[in-house]
């Protein structure tokens, strides 16, 4: 008898747990993304150390297509660094005027960069995405997670081309692709 | 080289090497530290500026949390051989990234759990940091490990050199220094060794050869002026030297000429009148008519005036040549005093004078001193007042004077003649003084008495003094010292014996000649007859050897006197053989004599009593006119038992007999 309750009791306990596990996972997912995010929130902010604008132009405003998780941290940390002097705003995709403001576009679909790559008259502009294939696919950095780490892989043709002068320390840290698709480590 | 200049060249040359040791250290140890110090900065420098580089380089690699890029910026490091380990650390103090290179060289891209530990442990490890930046933000610091081994082991080959260096300029500057020595010391130690050269050799004619024209030569210069002058004193000096002993030699051949004439010329008159007064001697024992006595009794004061004066001269010499001695025997003071009294009554009373002799009670009886002495500074003085008072009195006056513990016996001698004027007074003793220069002519005499007084007197250990008043008379007296003989300082008078009149000849033989009347019956000489009756007879056997004719005729008479029958031989030869041939009791030897003199003859015969065993008793006396100090002890050391001086007196004589004859064999008869 005894024996009999202890083993009901431990079946209500792994009852128990694996009632409650989905809960934590989904929460630890939330939080392992803003963390993600958070980290490559930080690396755009200092990108800007190690990439030159032409013309002297300098990194002022973000724009972003849409609000994502990645946005609402990358509005975070720049109000944590007022020195940077650098903006974020989200904007339509379809809002050329208030496209043409900016000269950084954080763009969470590989379509829209599809789609902005056609307007050539923006000027030069520094586009970010951390979709997969997003460098490989006219992106310029494109912030890639990697095991447990986020790294960057620049597409040094789309960059050089568009003006932009990359640090080799940067280009160093980075995985460099073309555009013909062929990676260069 | 001598000591004092080893020295000096070793103080310059310690002194040269030691500065210069000393200074050089201290240089090349500053040189040192500055450059360990710089080279250290250097380093250190380098390493700051390689360490903000490479922290440049890997700022993308932190910013972008890419450890592994960081690492690999860091190993950039390895081209670098001063860095042995370089770490990036995050603003936290975390370890970010980190890489070491092995002590061969090997580049280990691992992440150790504490290198930077290890490399504490070593001193010539540094760690430079330098912080990264990044847009004005810290993102950590760089810290690079450097190894600062080759500027140490640069430095201990700097220090290597140095020493090398140091070795090498301190003995350069003793060389040096010692190269000056041989300039500078060099010939002030010729110099030293000249001067104790000189003093060592006293060879002032050396000089030193230099050919210095700096302050040792002027030294070297000076010296051998002095040395010139040195010199030329020295030769002047031996110059004066030489003179000054020619000049002793011959003033000391002077001198032993004087003392050999005197000597001589005391024999010689001597002897002579050892045959006046002899005579005299014999005459008064013979009938004589009253005018032969006055004949006889004037040949006799003559004759011992003329010993007397003799005398005085002889003991000038002696004095002047510090031979003179005093005795220093018992005596009995008032038979002195008596013997003097006795010397000048007769006189005194033919003068018309009167004189007195006043002896303190208080006076012991018998002194320890030369009697002979003192009587002869009192006959002087006394003589002196006889001589110059023509009227009035002569008192001689004894008496103790000074405390108990400094008693002295004061002699005084007053007259009342003509008084020395006050001119005169200061130079009363001088030799040769007289009182005035008609006075030898008027009073007589030779003027050495007062001078031979005071030397007499201060010889004995006393003073003489004197007061004096012209035309009223004068005081002299002399002090001497109490000395009681402590054998018999309470020795009674005999009568008839000390209070007696002396048996002086002099005393005697004046008072004979001067007076017939005031004297003792026993003193007069008017019956010689019974003076031979009263002279005491030998029967014994006595050999003299005298080669004068004179004296051996005077002797035999003087020893008929004793009944004596003496053979008499001429020489010393003669006298040996004869004292070989028969028997003798008593022999008198002349000293000079031809052919053997007495000391050799003496000699012989005493040879002959000890090894012939002839004349075993006998008695030898020698007879000479010599009467120079230490003659007696002379003889006595030669042999001889005793000894009389010619003239020879028969009072003398008598008592000679006394003494050698009594202890012999011989009989001793009376009339």
């Amino acid at each position: 008898m005894k024996s009999r309750g202890v083993f009901a009791v431990a079946w209500l306990s792994l009852a128990a747990t694996l009632w409650v596990t989905p809960v934590d996972v989904y929460s630890l997912d939330v939080e392992q993304e803003r963390e993600d995010s958070r980290v490559k929130a930080l690396f755009i902010t200092h990108l800007f150390s190690f990439i030159s604008w032409p013309d002297g132009h300098q990194a002022e405003r973000i724009c972003a297509t849409q609000t994502s998780t990645l946005s609402e941290v990358l509005e975070e940390v720049l109000a944590t660094k007022p020195g940077l002097k650098v903006t974020l705003s989200v904007v339509s995709g379809e809002d050329r005027s208030a496209l043409a403001t900016c000269n950084i576009w954080l763009l969470e679909d590989v379509d829209d960069l599809i789609r902005l790559q056609t307007n050539r008259s923006l000027g030069p502009v520094l586009t970010i995405g951390d979709q997969q294939g997003f460098a490989e696919r006219g992106g310029m950095i494109e912030l890639a997670r990697r095991s447990s780490r986020v790294t960057l892989i620049i597409n040094r043709d789309h960059a050089e081309a568009a003006g932009f002068s990359i640090s080799s320390k940067l280009l160093r840290l980075a995985r460099i692709v073309r555009t013909s698709g062929a990676r260069n480590e | 080289m001598n000591r004092a200049v080893r020295g000096i060249r070793q103080q310059i040359s310690a002194i040269a090497a030691g500065v210069t040791a000393v200074v050089i250290a201290l240089v090349l140890f500053a040189q040192l530290a500055v450059s360990l110090q710089s080279n250290l900065h250097k380093v250190t420098d380098q390493s700051a500026v390689l360490a903000r580089l490479v922290g440049d380089n890997a700022a993308a690699a932190i910013v972008f949390q890419d450890p592994a890029a960081a690492t690999e910026t860091l190993a950039t490091l390895a081209r670098s051989p001063l860095v042995l380990l370089g770490a990036i650390e995050q603003p936290d103090g975390s370890l970010f990234a980190e890489f070491r290179v092995d002590e061969d060289g090997d580049i280990r891209l691992l992440h150790r759990s504490d290198p930077q530990a290890e490399l504490r442990q070593h001193f010539h490890v540094q760690a430079v940091t330098e912080p990264i930046w990044l847009d004005g933000i810290e993102l950590g610091s760089i810290t690079l490990w450097i190894n600062t081994w080759d500027v140490f082991a640069q430095i201990a080959t700097s220090l290597f050199l140095s020493l090398l260096i140091w070795l090498l300029g301190t003995a350069a500057a003793y060389f040096l220094a010692e190269r000056l020595n041989s300039r500078v010391v060099g010939p002030l130690g010729g110099l030293s060794n000249l001067m104790m050269q000189v003093s060592a050799t006293e060879d002032y004619s050396q000089r030193f050869d230099h050919k210095e024209d700096n302050e040792v030569g002027v030294l070297a210069d000076s010296f051998n002026q002095m040395l010139a002058q040195i010199d030329d004193r020295e030769k002047r000096l031996q110059e004066a030297i030489s003179d000054l002993e020619v000049a002793r030699d011959q003033a000391e051949d002077a001198a032993r000429s004087k003392s050999s004439f005197l000597a001589n010329m005391s024999h010689e008159i001597r002897t002579p009148m050892n045959g006046v007064i002899g005579m005299t001697s014999l005459l008064k024992r013979t009938e004589l008519t009253s005018q032969q006595q006055l004949y006889f009794d004037t040949i006799e004061k003559s004759g011992r005036s003329l010993l007397m004066l003799i005398d005085d001269i002889l003991d000038f010499t002696k004095i002047e040549a510090g031979r003179l001695e005093v005795k220093n025997a018992p005596y009995t003071l008032r038979e002195t005093l008596f013997s003097v009294r006795e010397f000048f009554d007769a006189p005194a009373l033919a003068k018309g004078l009167s004189f007195n002799l006043d002896i303190d009670n208080k006076l012991p009886r018998m002194l320890t001193g030369d009697s002979g002495r003192v009587r002869q500074v009192l006959l002087n003085l006394v003589g002196n007042s006889l001589k110059f008072t023509e009227q009035g009195k002569i008192a001689v006056t004894v008496s103790l004077v000074g405390g108990e513990l400094q008693q002295r016996i004061r002699f005084s001698v007053t007259d009342t003649g003509i008084g020395i004027d006050e001119d005169n007074q200061k130079i009363v003793f001088s030799e040769f003084f007289q009182a005035d220069s008609t006075s030898t002519r008027q009073f007589g005499g030779t003027g050495l008495g007062l001078a031979i007084c005071k030397q007499l007197v201060t010889l004995m250990g006393g003073k003489i003094a004197f007061q004096s008043t012209a035309n009223v008379g004068s005081t002299f007296w002399f002090d001497l010292p109490l000395v009681t003989d402590v054998l018999n300082p309470f020795l009674s008078l005999i009568p008839g014996t000390a209070e007696l009149p002396s048996s002086n000849p002099f005393a005697r033989a004046i008072a004979l000649g001067d007076s017939n009347e005031g004297t003792d019956e026993s003193e007069q000489g008017g019956s010689n007859a019974a003076n031979q009756d009263q002279s005491p007879r030998w029967d014994a056997r006595v050999l003299v050897a005298e080669d004068s004719d004179v004296n051996q005729f005077i002797i035999k008479e003087l020893l008929a006197v004793f009944g004596l029958s003496p053979v008499v031989v001429g020489n010393g030869k003669e006298a040996v053989a004869s004292f070989g041939q028969e028997a003798f009791d008593l022999v008198l030897m002349d000293i000079q004599m031809p052919i053997m003199d007495g000391v050799e003859a003496t000699r012989k015969l005493r040879a002959a009593q000890k090894s012939d065993g002839v004349n075993p008793e006998c008695i030898i006396v020698g007879l000479s006119a010599h009467a120079m100090a230490g003659d007696r002890e002379r003889y006595v050391e030669q042999g001889m038992d005793d000894y009389l001086t010619k003239p020879i007196d028969i009072d003398e004589l008598e008592a000679l007999l006394k003494r050698t004859l009594r202890s012999s064999s011989a009989l001793m008869l009376w009339r």
